[in-house]
């Protein structure tokens, strides 16, 4: 059943539902209308607007139910890994072990958005110190309070080192808590001294010197040895490799999915719905056979609308390059409700998208992942990949999104903008997305609405 | 001679000095600013003084910063953005529980050598870094017993609230709050922020300076000194325990910055831990009003202690 690309309501989504069940839409398990959510407390779906194809339908579903799957792993006799910061390494090194599942309890950090802060993780977070001056994940400390997103891990593990104060902050409050965390070191990536060895990391942008490079071997063999102990067999090379593998087909697809969209001359597929499709790859939401799926699905409704020219926005929307993610998804629905549209992103986490060498030593291909992590150099480092994917994707501003409280974001923006108005000359915008934005949707989108007018007024002769 | 600025306890003075180069761990003022470095919102006040006075700092010839919080591994990033000046980030590891760390510490300590050496400065031998060393622990050996804190009996103390006082680094210029907490009738038996004896690194064993000056170098200082943010930071606890019961404490003050995420996250423990009244004195260093906050709610606190 073909349809035009059209946004729609989540009341719409029912009926579009009904008329796709009709017409004979075959569902996973985790499917249904998008609506039943609402009954777990996602109140924000009712103020979202989604992309009315099935394969959308299919990603939300599969994202609202990763509760469930974890749940269900739990009862299955699975080990539960709570993999944390280091967003797409040691998820990996998990999914390489048959009986477990690895997630990041980061992700909590949505939850707020999702149920309205129906839940209170904000409030639970707030009662124990951790107030709104800390970066959004905290809702992850009230997560784990309250025990009802996600069942407690059996293993916990957390990088340290180049990361931001916030969260290691939080996870220290949470070991302290009685949740025992296996930390290991990711240091800040540094040049290259003159002369020292040193190894090009994935993505082609960012080095690291080799010493680094073993140093970060050393700690992910510590990850390896824990991992190896809570499922209680071997995790070897082989296992890795294969692991690896995997995750490589799904970085694959989603960069196949990526430059689809980006470069589309008319968006195929809405910012948020790309928003979640990214976030697949650091985790795969809990199912890496799920996830491969989704994309591909996703991947073929947009070019099936790049061949027919259909899309959403027009074909003049300025092309937005985003930086960072944002803690209210309604964010990414006003970046098309002022007329422009994304054509590239930067949500923190590029080393989770770039695909992990295969001719190397698996733990070696993994510490270099690792040292791949934009957020672990310096911040003139990033702005030099987001000038780098900005100018490949034919960006014409670039929105730096603030996190809320977050350490790293204090400074870090100023400087990626400077440096990306003097090596781009692209228009860039700050703004700040706090966890709900309705209070302060007006201000967002007028200051998006002059990036449009600006980007427009730059294209004249 | 060639004067190298640093501000973070864990970088040691004696491998700077050894290298014939003077260190100076600085004390930003409050009021230090910069037009390179305009007020950022969210930026914690303490980075942004030691970044402005970097960049202002025309006596130095390079200044280390380091990894121990995220907003001074990244306010080094502002500084080399806005001026010439030599400049070293010192990447400290954050955990401390495998030799692996303890390495990269030291291999951190040769890079920050190669660095002196394009500075002027010559690579020490290990004589000379043992000189060094045991000539700064003795200067140490005499802070640490001077005065009478170390001695709670004393009866100079007889009749005031003994206090610890926790936290980040203060800044220079803040020091008054040590006096207007004598006036409020107590004393600070303990400084224990950043600042203070809380970074003090071990003392040095000297046969150990004799065979491997700089793996004793990082066992005083890597391996002892406690940290907010080690993780995990269960020897700063330890620490402050066995420091509050040494001195008698009777309260605590917890000075923290405002968006330091590190102090802000602990308080509750250290409530906990501590079992002592504790007053979380969150501080913007920006003002006249500021500080009258500061000096009232200190006021009170003493008033519940007495």
């Amino acid at each position: 059943m073909t349809c035009t690309p059209r946004q729609i309501t989540l009341d719409e989504w029912d009926a579009r539902y009904d008329a796709l069940k009709a017409a004979g839409l075959a569902e996973p398990a985790c499917g249904g209308r998008l609506s039943r959510h609402l009954a777990d407390g996602d109140y924000r779906l009712r103020k979202l607007s989604f992309d009315n194809s099935p394969a959308a339908l299919r990603l939300w579903n599969f994202l609202l139910t990763e509760e469930e799957r974890l749940a269900q792993a739990r009862t299955d006799g699975r080990k539960i890994v709570g993999v944390m910061k280091d967003l797409g390494t040691t998820a990996v090194m998990a999914y390489a072990l048959p009986n477990v599942v690895a997630f990041y309890p980061d992700g909590a950090w949505w939850i707020p958005c999702v149920m309205e802060n129906s839940d209170r993780l904000l409030a639970v977070a707030d009662s124990l110190g951790i107030d709104d001056s800390f970066c959004p994940v905290r809702a992850m400390l009230g997560a784990f309070i309250t025990a009802n997103h996600f069942p407690i891990p059996d293993l916990l593990t957390c990088s340290v080192g180049a990361t931001c104060d916030d969260f290691s902050a939080i996870a220290q409050r949470l070991e302290a808590l009685g949740h025992k965390i296996v930390w290991w070191e990711i240091p800040h990536r540094r040049p290259p001294e003159p002369d020292e060895p040193y190894v090009t990391l994935p993505g082609q942008i960012f080095t690291a010197a080799r010493s680094q490079v073993d140093f970060a071997r050393s700690q992910l063999r510590i990850v390896q040895n824990a991992l190896q102990q809570t499922a209680g067999c071997t995790l070897d090379d082989e296992m890795l490799a294969a692991a690896i593998s995997h995750a490589n087909r799904i970085r694959r697809l989603l960069a196949e999915l990526r430059r689809t969209v980006y470069t589309a001359p008319r968006c195929p597929i809405p910012a948020l719905e790309m928003l979640i499709a990214e976030m697949l790859a650091i985790h795969y939401c809990s199912n890496r056979d799920q996830t491969a799926a989704i994309l591909q699905d996703l991947l073929a409704q947009a070019r099936t609308r790049v061949s027919a020219d259909a899309g959403f926005a027009d074909h003049d929307a300025p092309k937005v390059f985003w930086v960072n993610p944002v803690a209210d998804l309604r964010a990414m629905n006003i970046l098309e409700q002022c007329g422009a549209r994304l054509c590239g992103t930067e949500y923190m986490f590029t080393h989770a998208l770039d695909p992990i060498p295969e001719d190397v030593e698996p733990l070696e291909a993994l510490a270099r992942a690792a040292l791949a992590d934009p957020m672990i150099g310096s911040a003139r480092d990033r702005a030099a990949r987001i000038a780098a994917d900005a100018r490949d994707f034919h960006a014409e501003a670039v929105i730096v999104s603030r996190i809320p409280g977050a350490s790293h974001c204090a400074l870090e923006g100023r400087i990626i903008a400077d440096h990306l108005r003097k090596t781009t000359h692209l228009p860039v915008l700050e703004i700040e997305i706090p966890p709900l934005t309705d209070a302060v949707r007006p201000a967002i989108a007028t200051r998006i609405e002059a990036l449009v007018e600006t980007v427009k007024h730059r294209r004249r002769p | 001679m060639q004067r190298i600025v640093y501000t973070c306890p864990f970088v040691p003075a004696e491998w700077i000095a050894a290298h014939g180069l003077q260190p100076a761990r600085v004390v930003p003022r409050s009021d230090c600013t910069s037009a390179a470095i305009p007020p950022i919102e969210g930026l914690c006040t303490f980075a942004q003084a030691f970044a402005a006075q970097v960049i202002s700092d025309s006596l130095s010839q390079g200044a280390v910063f380091t990894t121990a919080c995220d907003q001074m591994r990244r306010v080094r990033d502002l500084v080399t953005d806005r001026t010439t000046a030599p400049t070293f980030l010192l990447n400290l590891p954050k955990t401390w529980q495998n030799s692996e760390c303890t390495q990269l510490y030291m291999d951190e300590l040769r890079r920050l050598s190669r660095w002196l050496c394009t500075l002027g400065g010559r690579p020490p031998s290990g004589e000379t870094l043992a000189a060094t060393m045991i000539d700064f622990d003795r200067h140490r050996h005499a802070m640490r017993t001077a005065g009478c804190k170390t001695q709670p009996s004393c009866p100079c103390h007889d009749g005031r609230v003994k206090l610890a006082l926790v936290g980040g680094p203060i800044l220079a210029g803040e020091f008054r709050l040590f006096d207007l907490v004598e006036r409020c009738g107590g004393r600070i038996m303990l400084d224990a922020t950043e600042t203070g004896e809380l970074s003090l690194p071990d003392t040095f064993d000297a046969d150990h300076c004799r065979r491997d000056p700089l793996r004793e170098l990082a066992r005083a200082y890597f391996q002892s000194i406690p940290a907010v943010w080690k993780r995990p930071n269960t020897s700063l606890f330890d620490w402050l325990k066995q420091m509050c019961r040494n001195r008698n404490v009777q309260g605590v003050i917890c000075r923290r910055l405002v968006w330091c995420d590190l102090w802000h996250a602990e308080v509750h423990r250290l409530r906990d831990a501590l079992q002592l009244p504790l007053l979380d004195l969150d501080v913007t260093d920006d003002g006249k009003s500021a500080s009258e906050r500061t000096a009232c709610r200190i006021q009170a606190f003493m008033e519940t202690l007495q």
